[in-house]
């Protein structure tokens, strides 16, 4: 059986909200995407399940950047949507 | 570098206690208020020491493995565990010796002490929202429809 790789899509929101990030956490989110192509499950990450998406078809999931900063997707198949980008601030403005 | 934010945050702590101390018992309050005031400083200083070292590990964990980058963290994760009391017992400090109508100002370290708490407190239940199952939706729509980039996070 051969494995198909994963691939990353990403909204035109989650892509504004990256190039608003400041430019120390867009290099740091860049190096974290990197690892994130090599091993999606690295414990830096703290990846969780969003708890209330438990249930859906498609589960929300979240991604640590750095302590402030998160980024969540879901998953479709062989694909990664990411939805959101930010500090805590922005993702209470987002989600709530 | 998390050997010297341990030095620190230790040095807080028992400076936090000894100036208790000397507050109950000090007729030179004055002096206790320029102490304090240090504190208070080089509480915020610790704060964005761990966020500064925080940032660092991040961006860096490329460089480790799964299990040697948490083991790394992990005395990092609990300075911020504790660092919500370190600054209240700061900030309480501060605020009695602003009682006796000498000035210590804590502003600072008070919206540290706020992001610091958002930040171990980030939401979970999140997704109960109504508002949460539309976006998801919508952004589902969306990508059916293709409105989406490839590519990464940039």
């Amino acid at each position: 059986m051969t494995l198909l790789p994963m691939r990353s899509i990403k909204t035109a929101q989650f892509h504004r909200r990256f190039q608003r990030l400041p430019p120390a956490m867009q290099r740091r989110a860049r190096e974290k995407y990197k690892l994130f192509q090599s091993d999606p499950h690295h414990s830096s990450f703290a990846v969780k399940v969003v708890r209330a998406t438990e249930s859906w078809e498609q589960p929300h999931w979240e991604y640590r950047i750095s302590k402030g900063y998160r980024a969540t997707c879901y998953i479709d198949g062989h694909t990664y949507v990411w939805v959101f980008i930010g500090n805590h601030d922005e993702f209470e403005e987002f989600y709530r | 570098m998390f050997a010297v934010l341990e030095q620190k945050r230790q040095y807080i702590e028992s400076a936090t206690v000894a100036l208790q101390e000397e507050l109950s018992n000090s007729i030179q309050l004055s002096l206790l208020a320029v102490e304090v005031k240090s504190l208070v400083d080089d509480c915020v200083r610790l704060i964005d020491d761990a966020y500064a070292l925080d940032f660092e590990m991040h961006e860096h964990a490329i460089d480790f493995s799964s299990e040697e980058w948490e083991r790394q963290y992990r005395p990092l994760d609990s300075l911020f565990q504790e660092l919500p009391a370190i600054a209240r017992r700061v900030i309480s400090l501060a605020e009695k010796i602003a009682r006796t109508g000498e000035s210590v100002e804590f502003t600072n370290l008070h919206a540290k002490l706020v992001q610091v708490e958002k930040d171990l407190n980030w939401p979970d239940d999140y997704g109960a929202t109504a508002k949460y199952r539309a976006l998801a939706e919508e952004v589902h729509r969306d990508y059916l429809a293709g409105n989406v980039i490839e590519g990464g996070w940039e």
